[in-house]
């Protein structure tokens, strides 16, 4: 048994070689086992270290510490004060590393660049983790109204990133240039720009270019070979721009489904391939195609489909994951190794590449005081590529503001309702289910124009 | 004031044709935030607007400008940038 099994904080690197860079400068590995040592050195006694560093490279000092000092890495889905407020609750103690000068009020706060400032460059000696440790706690919406916690040990963070590497191309040896526009607290952006690139000798960008015109500056800030990791909302305002991108390796897409024509059009305008990840929370990423010419997904290597004979679900299995992991959507297996996406789950909606439980939501807008029905609907009749959830409410004597304002403190702005429809009563049937044809024809009636 | 100037008008229109707003475009008071509690716009209407400034106006937003908190503040924030940046 690998009781003792141990995967190195970073690999495919040597002292020298550069980690990360934003337009002002590089960072080598020796200045960034400095700067690990000097914050792991700083950090208090604590259950937890709640990272939300919004710069890749403060992110990762403050992840290498904790994992080097055996504390989980807690990562919230978003920044809203609830979220914050919830996690404070339920890990007691727990300290927030942040790169912000203003902490949020009331947390144990470390200023990472600050207290990283202390330290000075080290010899290239590479601290071993434990696989079976706890790297990161990923809070995903849960049906309930509670964030759910999803545990990932380093052996399968370090596992899953080396399958996305081979399949990738992208294994140490030819060092890459690895640019996200995603955040890093998600799995995707957490898998993609942290691991990925830290566990194969690549260099990753700081940065979160947002706008096509900030892709294309950070893009061309770095040498080639070039990856690109982004969504489809983020691919389609480059091609709809028209902004001039440097040669790229390959374009990675993932969090919604990216429609055919929009990566055939990126993969002619950019001349390289585009390539989808498929996961989910629990799970992380377990497969890729090449969208233009790939209907099936292909798991990683080295982990299969199989189907659970009590209750007919389909289960992915690789030998990191403690158990099984279920599928959350519906799949139609052609393989042990390919399948296809058949229905996205009922409960788990995307709006502009964000996940989301509509139980979750409609926990939310019934709490509100004054609200006595509610259901989230996310409508499929429009033409818009980002398709908005409308809300349905019974609440006399509410404004739209009085049930707007509680939950923007509690929900990511993409998932406000847009519009929010007051109603007399909702279609409940006799077990007081809302069923979606009745829905779908609630909205017919009541949709905007 | 809740008065538009001539390119506040224009720049609402936009807004409000761009994103598909149900909101009239003579409502959007200049001084007003235009996301979070004010208009309620987010990052998704963010890369909307850049993309419809970008083909009206013929310059690109960046978000790495330092005065980018100031850009979006308000619709007369964001009028006013158009004026000093626009090509077209």
């Amino acid at each position: 048994m690998g009781a003792s099994l141990t995967y190195p904080l970073i690999e495919g690197y040597t002292g020298q070689s550069i980690l990360a860079w934003d337009q002002h400068r590089a960072i080598t590995v020796e200045e960034f086992l400095g700067d690990t040592s000097a914050v792991a050195a700083a950090l208090p006694e604590a259950g937890y270290l709640v990272n939300v560093c919004e710069d890749r490279y403060w992110f990762l000092v403050a992840f290498a510490a904790a994992l080097s000092r055996g504390i989980p890495n807690l990562l919230p889905h978003n920044r809203t004060p609830a979220t914050l407020a919830e996690v404070r609750d339920r890990y007691p103690g727990a300290v927030f590393a942040s790169d912000q000068d203003q902490p949020e009020p009331g947390q144990i706060g470390l200023n990472i660049p600050n207290t990283a400032r202390r330290g000075t460059a080290r010899p290239f000696e590479v601290p071993a983790i434990a696989a079976a440790q706890t790297a990161a706690i990923v809070f995903t919406s849960g049906s309930t109204g509670s964030p759910k916690p999803n545990v990932k040990t380093w052996g399968s963070m370090v596992q899953i990133a080396r399958r996305t590497a081979q399949r990738f191309d992208l294994a140490a040896g030819k060092p890459a240039s690895i640019i996200a526009t995603v955040p890093q607290q998600h799995m995707y952006g957490l898998e993609t720009s942290i691991m990925l690139p830290t566990q194969h000798g690549h260099a990753f960008h700081r940065g979160k270019p947002f706008f096509p015109e900030d892709v294309r500056v950070a893009l061309n800030s770095a040498p080639a070979p070039r990856v690109l990791i982004t969504t489809p909302v983020h691919l389609r305002a480059c091609l709809a721009d028209g902004v001039a991108l440097p040669e790229l390796k390959l374009i990675v897409s993932a969090t919604a489904p990216l429609p055919v024509e929009l990566a055939a059009q990126a993969e002619d305008r950019y001349g390289t391939h585009v390539r989808e990840i498929y996961g989910w929370s629990e799970a992380g990423s377990v497969a890729s195609r090449r969208t233009r010419t790939d209907g099936s997904w292909r798991v990683f290597d080295g982990s299969t489909i199989t189907r659970d004979e009590d209750n007919g679900r389909f289960l992915l299995n690789a030998d990191f994951y403690p158990a099984p992991v279920p599928f959350e959507d519906v799949i139609e297996q052609n393989s042990e190794t390919e399948f296809r996406l058949v229905g996205r789950s009922l409960d788990m909606i995307n709006v502009a590449g964000k996940r989301v439980s509509l139980g979750d939501l409609n926990f939310k807008v019934c709490a509100v005081p004054g609200v006595r029905d509610a259901a989230f609907y996310l409508p499929n009749d429009s033409d818009n590529v980002v398709a908005r959830l409308a809300a349905f409410v019974v609440a006399p004597g509410l404004s739209e503001k009085d049930i707007l304002e509680p939950l923007r403190a509690s929900l990511d702005a993409v998932f406000l309702p847009r519009p929010l429809i007051f109603v007399d009563r909702l279609p409940r049937n006799e077990t007081g289910k809302l069923p979606l044809n009745q829905l779908d024809a609630l909205w017919k009636t009541h949709r905007p124009k | 004031m809740n008065a538009q100037s001539t390119i506040e008008s224009e720049v609402a229109n936009l807004i409000v044709t761009s994103l598909n707003l149900e909101k009239d475009p003579g409502a959007i008071v200049p001084a007003q935030a235009l996301f979070g509690s004010g208009l309620g716009l987010d990052s998704i209407d963010a890369l909307e607007l850049a993309m419809a400034i970008s083909q009206r106006y013929g310059f690109k937003l960046r978000s790495d400008d330092p005065d980018n908190g100031k850009i979006f503040a308000s619709l007369s924030a964001l009028s006013v940038h158009i004026e000093r940046n626009r090509t077209k």
